[in-house]
């Protein structure tokens, strides 16, 4: 089971009959709620890395990209490879339904600020079909 | 939507939050909300390559601020 600030690693995300790969998220909420007709329990932001240099400029202009760099913070356990986490999108799942792993987690602090940051957010783009 | 530079304060010797925030549903409601599929929304996305350790459940990561 996951609880508010953990890292999943969704394993079985497939769209349309395609596995669009392993990718990381963070649990923001895990209360049972309903959205447009369809129940979840889970609500997360996508993770991400950098390419390279380039990428990550283009990236950090992007005011819905909260940093996850050396700079700031501090990963243990990481691959040493600075991301960010993608706050405009939000994922919506149903456990039951969903295979992850609990990979790890982001420390209250960090938490919060992200919170922060989604909290002054103008528009946002939701993801349902894996309800 | 405005552009926005991000940097973390920094902690110093303040205390440490231990406690979660709860994510605020009304006022994520209130925004202007587009439906994506996963395949658009994950289209500029560079899954983490995590070490095997992690994918294997022996290490857990741990964010936090510096």
């Amino acid at each position: 089971m996951c609880k508010v600030g953990d890292i999943l690693l969704i394993r079985n995300y497939i769209h349309n009959g395609q596995n669009l790969k392993r990718h990381s998220f963070v649990v923001l909420d895990d209360k049972a709620g309903i959205i447009q007709g369809l129940e979840y329990d889970l609500v997360t932001n996508v993770m991400s890395s950098f390419k390279d240099e380039e990428h990550r400029k283009k990236k950090m202009d992007y005011s819905g990209n909260f940093p996850i760099t050396h700079d700031d913070s501090n990963v243990v356990n990481g691959n040493d490879r600075d991301g960010y986490i993608k706050t405009d999108q939000f994922y919506y799942f149903n456990k039951d339904k969903t295979d992850f792993t609990v990979i790890g987690s982001l420390n209250p602090d960090i938490f919060n600020l992200l919170l922060e940051f989604i909290k002054d957010l103008e528009q946002r783009e939701i993801i349902i079909d894996n309800l | 939507m405005a552009n926005r530079k991000f940097r973390f304060k920094r902690g110093g010797n303040r205390k440490m939050n231990r406690k979660y925030n709860t994510l605020d549903l009304n006022n994520l409601n209130n925004k202007k909300t587009k439906i994506v599929s996963s395949e658009e929304a994950l289209k500029d996305i560079s899954p983490i390559n995590w070490s095997k350790e992690v994918l294997s459940g022996e290490k857990k990561i741990n964010i936090d601020k510096r």
